[in-house]
């Protein structure tokens, strides 16, 4: 059964791809048809050359070049007969020169129309009634349709020539621009190797040396387990980052095996059914906001990460993704920019059946809270824009604002990039102001 | 399929078409070919009638001098046969008529009948031949294929006219 339905496949492909050539054939072949129909050959080789021009004529476009001659050889052998009965022979000749003028060479395709014109001019030179034309002006028409036939199938030629080349450059030019970027990737990723997991490695052993160090006790419980947070939180970002560094080496291989995505899709492992990809997509989101809330309330920040509703099971892995790492991104930007003197933040994260939507809100530092030279950490200034670009590519969105000594950030991620349902409503866009040294949308 | 079993598969195809062709040719060659002589023979009025022999129908009535006269001058054997019974029916020249115009079609001419028969009208297919050699083959087309010795006899026996021949060139 299968085996028949590759044949048809197989068939359909190949009367796909010559479709031009059994449209040409199957008009030559029906006007030559009708004419043997009107006017039947009389004499038997005459019959006989017929006969084989039409066989040549069906066997074109799988054979075109073999047919293409062998139909020349029949008009070349008929104007011997001397019988003018049965098919216009120049039905099958113009399809020949065609043909031959597309499959060959440019000396291969002349050679046979100077093959035809002078085979048809010895009538014409011995003064013979089977003749085309009785005058020497008569031929220069039939000689221009020649030609034409044959030049016809030549730009044909030249046209297809002209098309493989273009997409022969082409595919250079983007074999060119994945090696660059390939390039382009191994030095990042040996800059960040070398820049990043080296400092990272140092934190994290420092961490672990500290606890060593410290005696079990009540009351170093609390250094303890700032310790113990700094050398976890040290050794998922060493981890992240060896897992970039992996993206970048081999763009095509996602061996995302971090924290962050525990749970969620491993390619060793079968397809997941639908109830379990929501239920490990919520997981992943719920986890990404617990991870922040922990992280803040370490440093002293009051506020709440909520976690509303569930994602639909088709939800797409890139949305989950993206929700987690903006609720990491949220979360750092925070812990850079609120000080417990300023107050409290919220964060409410809602999973619809069309969008994650997340909204943070927190009171802004005021101008004049400078922190104390060497305390704190320098921010970038680039991560909500790069989320927003990613955020932008799966069809959603994300605003800031800062207004009334509030800062406000709303996101909605599509849980279905690409098929975007309505949008909530429309949230004007307004870049925030940098916030006592915090970072830029 | 491999393109080497590909190959070997069209090559044998190739082969086999090609010997059946040159077979065909051996065979269709030394098969007859009618008319051939046709323009020959009208340049110099060469005629070659069916022996009389012995043989023929007891004509009778007021036409059967005609009747014998044309049997002698008959080319063909289905001219005499439809001659045979002193009429010629509307198949009998409808038949004659298809083989006038194969010796035509040769030349790359073709007859058509007007005005129910009284006439025809012949056109240039193909080829190019001067109007001499044209009116004489058309001549000896009619002869040799008994077409308008057929005619005749059935044109006199309805009384009609006799009938004209039009000349129409592409």
């Amino acid at each position: 059964m299968n085996a028949e339905a590759t044949r048809r496949t197989g068939v359909a492909r190949w009367l796909r791809a010559r479709w031009p050539r059994i449209a040409i054939a199957a008009f030559a072949l029906a006007a030559t048809l009708i004419e043997w129909a009107a006017i039947p050959p009389v004499y038997p080789l005459n019959a006989l050359f017929s006969g084989i021009s039409v066989v040549a004529i069906i066997l074109t476009p799988a054979l075109p070049r073999a047919a293409s001659w062998t139909i020349i050889a029949t008009v070349v052998a008929r104007l011997f007969v001397l019988d003018l009965s049965g098919p216009n022979p120049l039905w099958a000749a113009y399809l020949a020169l065609a043909i031959i003028g597309y499959d060959s060479a440019i000396p291969v395709s002349i050679t046979a129309l100077l093959t035809v014109i002078l085979a048809e001019c010895v009538p014409v030179a011995m003064n013979r009634f089977n003749a085309l034309s009785a005058t020497w002006i008569g031929m220069v028409n039939y000689i221009g349709m020649f030609t034409l036939a044959a030049v016809a199938g030549m730009s044909f030629r030249w046209r297809r020539q002209r098309d493989e080349m273009r997409e022969h450059a082409m595919m250079l030019e983007r074999r060119q621009w994945r090696t660059v970027t390939l390039r382009r990737n191994t030095r990042l990723a040996s800059r960040i190797h070398d820049s990043a997991s080296g400092g990272l490695s140092y934190i994290a052993l420092t961490a672990q040396r500290r606890l060593r160090r410290l005696p079990e006790g009540d009351g170093d419980d609390g250094e303890r387990r700032d310790w113990e947070f700094v050398n976890t939180q040290a050794l998922a970002v060493l981890d992240e980052i060896h897992h970039v560094i992996d993206l970048l080496e081999e763009p095509g291989v996602d061996r995302s095996v971090g924290s962050g995505d525990v749970g969620f899709g491993d390619a060793a492992e079968p397809v997941t059914p639908p109830e379990s990809a929501a239920a490990a997509a919520a997981v992943t989101i719920r986890r990404a906001a617990e991870d922040g809330r922990e992280r803040l309330e370490r440093l002293g920040l009051d506020g709440s990460f909520g976690v509303r509703g569930e994602p639909p099971a088709d939800c797409a892995e890139a949305s989950v993704r993206e929700a987690a790492a903006l609720l990491g991104e949220v979360a750092a930007n925070i812990g850079r920019h609120l000080t417990p003197a300023t107050g409290a933040y919220y964060c409410a994260v809602t999973m619809g059946d069309d969008a994650i939507e997340i909204m943070e809100t927190n009171p802004l530092s005021a101008p004049q809270e400078a922190r104390t030279p060497g305390v704190g950490v320098p921010a970038h200034g680039s991560g909500l824009a790069m989320h927003r670009r990613i955020i932008d590519g799966l069809g959603g969105e994300l605003n800031t604002s800062a207004e009334d000594g509030d800062w406000v950030l709303y996101a909605r991620i599509p849980t279905r990039p690409g098929n975007t349902a309505s949008s909530a409503g429309p949230v004007p866009q307004r870049q925030s102001a940098r916030r006592g040294g915090g970072s830029t949308p | 399929m491999s393109a080497a079993a590909r190959r070997r598969v069209c090559t044998v195809t190739a082969c086999l078409l090609t010997a059946l062709a040159l077979g065909g040719l051996v065979w269709v060659a030394p098969l007859p070919e009618p008319w051939r002589d046709v323009p020959s023979d009208a340049a110099d009025g060469t005629s070659r009638p069916l022996p009389s022999g012995s043989r023929h129908p007891a004509f009778t009535g007021p036409r059967k001098y005609e009747l014998l006269d044309a049997w002698n001058n008959m080319h063909t054997e289905s001219g005499r046969k439809a001659l045979e019974d002193g009429m010629v029916t509307d198949g009998e020249l409808s038949e004659a008529h298809t083989v006038y115009n194969e010796c035509l079609s040769v030349y790359g001419l073709q007859s058509r009948p007007v005005d129910g028969g009284e006439g025809e009208t012949v056109v240039t297919v193909r080829g190019s031949m001067d109007e001499r050699e044209r009116d004489g083959v058309i001549r000896q087309c009619g002869a040799e294929s008994d077409y308008t010795t057929l005619r005749g006899v059935a044109s006199q026996g309805d009384s009609h006219p006799s009938s004209r021949v039009e000349m129409r060139h592409p």
